[in-house]
């Protein structure tokens, strides 16, 4: 993806003294706690950890959509957290792609539109949209054919790739992923993860959350969140296309070891 | 069972409280008329019967009441008995009624004569002296009471009384007969007749026999006097006196029935509507209590059952309301109609209110729930709607504009049943709105146009010019500074058919400030008339009718119909030629003036005409007052009613977009939450909202303002036909309805945009992980 940037390397999130907490009923649960973390320009990070670690409150918090309820974040320098909602909303169509673990993709509206639903954020052209659009769609390898049906008529993996597209369509400075192979089979999961990594190859940053130690095998940075605190860090460096095993798992189990998953 | 329908209650309060609420509303309303129309009737049938009420009222100058009259009405068909009495009758001006002077015929009878006919009850008494009983509709609308002095103008002389007590009295007792009763005890009675001797007439109380017709027993009696050539001064039949009496009552029925006709389909829509949204949004539970063992029926009764409950409970304090409203609205009638009425409680009102209500809430959600029936449980459960399947929306690409308004133009068009739901109210109530807007335009900003509808002529002042000077004042009066025209145009009596009405007789109809006229001509010849409504169908424009005064009958041409409100439509113009062939004497007799100026000028026209024709000029009435004191009652009137219909409009409106909005939120909060995490901000999900419900509401009042721009004049012709009047001088400007439907859309806009503020208070990440 062509973008004018800073270089790659460079933090494009700070994240300092990051605390999240939720009130239930009778206690007051601490989710983020303290959290101190970077991520950076160019990076495919995956953030791993144990359920309930709080990975995809992490991801939320560094995307503006949940607020902290301390520390500070900030993207390019800009901070983010106390922007008023609106204002949030503004850095979020202008600087993330989302790609849930289920695809959120609207219901009775085409592929094709749910694309053009998020690329009216900041283009009023249709056709413009749509050329964008069919251009990204052919990256993800969806046909015209899927791209007129809804997400009820069309596999997950295809829907989790139009999401993919959806996420793309502003031309992100960083698309945050929330578990996107979680719900899908191997194969499919496999489609999106290449997917993925086209995209890092082509210079897009991206974080992803997974509790797949495959799926992180393609990242360059592996994040381990525990107890509500970074835990530790991996770099795996940048994925070749080849088969995900060798060095580069051995790597990775090492790391995912003494972090203790 | 039970446990669903709790289920549903809790989920759904909101909802079932709105429409709660429109169901109080149309309970109230429908209670009220049905109580109304079931009470109103029997209470004044009652009244009647206890006061011996005559049926037919023969009203014969007292000099030609010899015993072959008697005769004549005893010997005519259906007539059962007779009871005459002495009485005065003579045109008289109360001052001071209801703050002005107001005009009307007065028969004065003798309050210690005993009578089988006619008879009156007395309500209340000063408790010491007096002179004079009024009539309770005297009391109440002219405002009143015993002790209070009274001032009359008796056949062009003013007379003082203090009003001994007020009555009830069946017959003459309102303004709807065109004679006001009066009583006054024996002493004052032959005081009054020694003073007014030419005033002095027998008035034949006739009851008729079982199974004959009123008006036809009168018309027949009419006949035959005017055959003898006996001048009968008034006849009227308990009949045309009811139809006049509960005029109002009958048109406040009709309304209630109306507006709660109308409440009742919005709330009813809201139903179905709200239903069909539960059914969408919980199919998934649905679908699980089918797979475990639920049939269709438990859950549709399950759904089904709160709004029962709901109805019922709403209707029961909608019917405990009415029981408030229903007296305030008897009161009204009361004062209108002149008889006492206290309107209470009717079983059958409140059985049939809640019968109607329940059964068409059964109705309606039933038709809500039938698409449980074909919910699939598996699809349910797998969240394949079937909705979804067969409704995709309308691909962006297909629609008009740029992303965004596409975008918009989509939602517009996703949601069939909604937009349905929101045409149609915006089209109800741009009509009403519509039709607030020609009452009020017309009542209060263009008062003449009611007032004129309603009445006769009525020029600024009214001048009686003495014997044989009416040429002369007529000059005078012209000549004063401020003065725009003077005609003559004096109220006459003849017969027509044998019925005695009011004539009218100029020669300068076309210079009347009021077109009465709604067909053909006023007459300009000796030999032409234009007659009323009433008498319309039996003489077709062009035949020939005979009119009688006096001994003296002749035949005119029917050249044009005129309207009069007061009199019926049993009213006619003649020319002054045109009655002197009637009244030779009318030539030398005074003549009415009616003076035009501008109506702030009037007190200072009357004041110029006392001073420059004293000598010419008996008397002198301010007609401009009365019509100010109407037009503002009619103002005030008017827009009470429109201020009700707006407050019911904007209420109606508000509840069904609270309800609409708010399921919409509550339906689709996940698509909402993805907007909102792709960064739609929530101001411009909140103007999709409401832009979406826009192509809707535009359509529907626009349709509104075009069927109130073509029905706003039928339909006010029609409500005013009821009331006689054939031809109304309302301004149908077509700015009405347009202005109508900008604002009523505009107020829609806003109201969605206000109902879907809670998106406000919702973060992208709980809606998404919800």
């Amino acid at each position: 993806m062509a973008h004018s940037h800073p270089p790659t390397g460079t933090a494009i999130i700070s994240a300092r003294g990051l605390t999240q907490s939720f009130r239930t009923a009778d206690r007051e649960q601490t989710v983020l706690n303290g959290l101190d973390v970077d991520i950076r320009r160019g990076d495919f990070t995956a953030i791993m950890g144990p359920s309930g670690a709080g990975k995809s409150t992490l991801l939320y918090a560094l995307a503006g959509l949940e607020r902290p309820t301390a520390g500070t974040i900030k993207f390019d320098g800009e901070t983010i957290t106390g922007m008023r909602d609106d204002a949030l909303a503004v850095f979020r169509r202008t600087h993330c792609g989302f790609v849930f673990q289920q695809h959120q993709l609207l219901e009775r509206r085409s592929l094709i539109d749910n694309v053009l639903v998020a690329g009216a954020l900041t283009m009023r052209s249709k056709p413009r949209i749509a050329a964008k659009a069919r251009e990204l769609f052919s990256l993800v390898h969806l046909d015209e054919r899927a791209q007129t049906r809804t997400s009820a008529q069309v596999s997950g993996g295809e829907a989790q790739r139009a999401s993919i597209v959806r996420a793309l369509i502003n031309d992100p400075e960083l698309v945050f992923a929330d578990e996107p192979t979680g719900a899908l089979n191997s194969h499919n999961s496999q489609a999106v993860l290449d997917v993925f990594c086209t995209l890092h190859a082509n210079g897009q940053s991206i974080v992803m959350v997974t509790h797949d130690r495959h799926s992180a095998l393609r990242a360059n940075r592996v994040l381990y969140l525990r107890d509500g605190a970074i835990a530790g860090e991996c770099t795996l460096g940048a994925w070749d296309g080849g088969e995900p095993y060798g060095e580069r798992e051995h790597t990775l189990a090492v790391f995912l070891n003494e972090m203790g998953w | 069972m039970r446990t669903l329908a709790l289920h549903q209650w809790r989920r759904n309060k909101g909802a079932f409280l709105g429409f709660g609420a429109t169901i109080l509303i149309a309970a109230c309303m429908l209670g009220s008329a049905l109580t109304l129309l079931f009470t109103v009737g029997p209470r004044y049938t009652a009244l009647a019967d206890e006061l011996h009420t005559a049926d037919v009222d023969i009203v014969v100058p007292r000099t030609a009441a010899t015993a072959d009259v008697r005769d004549v009405i005893d010997h005519t068909t259906g007539v059962a008995a007779v009871d005459p009495h002495d009485v005065l009758l003579m045109d008289t001006q109360i001052h001071d009624f209801r703050g002005t002077d107001f005009a009307i015929r007065a028969m004065i009878t003798d309050a210690d004569a005993s009578r089988t006919l006619n008879q009156t009850r007395v309500l209340a008494t000063s408790g010491d002296s007096g002179d004079l009983y009024v009539a309770q509709y005297t009391a109440w609308f002219g405002q009143f009471a015993p002790g209070d002095r009274i001032e009359l103008q008796l056949a062009g002389h003013d007379e003082s009384f203090r009003i001994a007590g007020v009555v009830e009295e069946m017959e003459f007792g309102n303004a709807g007969s065109q004679i006001l009763a009066f009583s006054a005890p024996a002493a004052r009675f032959t005081q009054l007749e020694r003073a007014y001797p030419q005033t002095r007439m027998t008035e034949y109380a006739v009851s008729i026999s079982a199974g004959a017709d009123p008006r036809a027993v009168r018309s027949h009696i009419e006949r035959a006097l005017a055959d003898a050539g006996v001048p009968v001064a008034a006849a009227i039949d308990c009949d045309s006196v009811r139809a006049t009496r509960t005029m109002v009552s009958r048109l406040i029925i009709l309304i209630l029935v109306v507006f709660a006709v109308l409440v009742t389909v919005v709330s009813l829509a809201l139903c179905t509507f709200h239903i069909r949204n539960i059914v969408e949004t919980d199919r998934t539970d649905m679908g699980v209590l089918k797979a475990l063992g639920y049939t269709s029926q438990m859950i549709s009764h399950a759904m089904m059952a709160p709004y029962l409950l709901v109805c019922v409970g709403a209707t029961l304090a909608g019917l405990a309301l009415s029981t408030l409203a229903t007296p305030a609205i008897g009161s009204l009638i009361a004062l209108q109609a002149g008889f006492t009425f206290h309107a209470q409680a009717d079983a059958r009102a409140w059985l049939i209110t809640i019968a109607a209500l329940a059964g068409v809430t059964l109705l309606f959600a039933w038709i809500g729930v039938r698409s449980l029936r074909a919910l699939q449980p598996i699809e349910a459960i797998r969240g394949i709607s079937a909705r979804s399947q067969r409704h995709t929306v309308r691909p962006l690409n297909r629609m008009p504009g740029n992303a965004r308004t596409a975008i918009s133009l989509q939602q517009a068009a996703a949601s069939p049943s909604r937009n349905l739901l929101v045409g149609c109210m915006a089209f109800l109530m741009t009509l009403i709105v519509s039709f607030a807007a020609v009452l009020t335009y017309n009542a209060t900003v263009k008062p003449d146009n009611l007032y004129n509808t309603l009445s006769t002529e009525t020029p600024q002042v009214v001048a009686t010019p003495a014997q044989g000077e009416t040429t002369e004042a007529m000059q005078r009066i012209r000549a004063i500074p401020g003065v725009q025209n003077v005609i003559a145009y004096t109220t006459a009596r003849v017969g027509v058919d044998g019925t005695q009405l009011p004539a009218f007789v100029s020669d300068d109809f076309d210079a009347a400030s009021n077109d009465i006229r709604y067909d053909g001509n006023h007459p300009a010849t000796a030999h032409e008339i234009a007659i009323g409504s009433a008498l319309a169908d039996a003489h077709p424009i062009g035949s020939h009718v005979t009119v009688s005064h006096g001994g003296t009958a002749l035949g005119y041409t029917v050249v044009g119909y005129i309207q009069s409100v007061n009199d019926g439509g049993s009213v006619c113009e003649l020319t002054n030629a045109g009655y002197t062939r009637l009244d030779q004497d009318f030539a030398h007799s005074p003549h009415t003036l009616y003076v035009y100026c501008d109506g702030a000028d009037t007190a200072r026209v009357i004041r110029a005409i006392e001073s420059t024709c004293g000598d010419l000029v008996t008397h002198t009435t301010d007609m401009e007052r009365m019509r100010d004191t109407s037009q503002q009652m009619y103002g005030s009137v008017m827009s009470t009613v429109s201020l009700a219909m707006l407050i019911l409009a904007v209420g109606l409106t508000s509840l069904v977009l609270m309800m609409v909005v708010r399921s919409t939120i509550a339906r689709e909060r996940r698509r909402f939450g993805i907007l909102k995490a792709l960064g739609y901000t929530s101001g411009q999900l909140m103007r999709q909202i409401a832009a979406a419900l826009m192509p809707a509401t535009a359509a529907g009042a626009v349709l509104g303002a075009l069927v109130a721009g073509m029905a706003a004049r039928p339909v006010t012709d029609a409500l005013f036909a009821t009331v006689g009047v054939m031809r109304s001088q309302f301004d149908h400007t077509a700015l009405l309805p347009i202005a109508a439907a900008l604002a009523l859309t505009a107020v829609q806009g806003a109201l969605a945009l206000g109902f879907a503020t809670p998106i406000r208070t919702i973060s992208p990440y709980q809606l998404i992980t919800e």
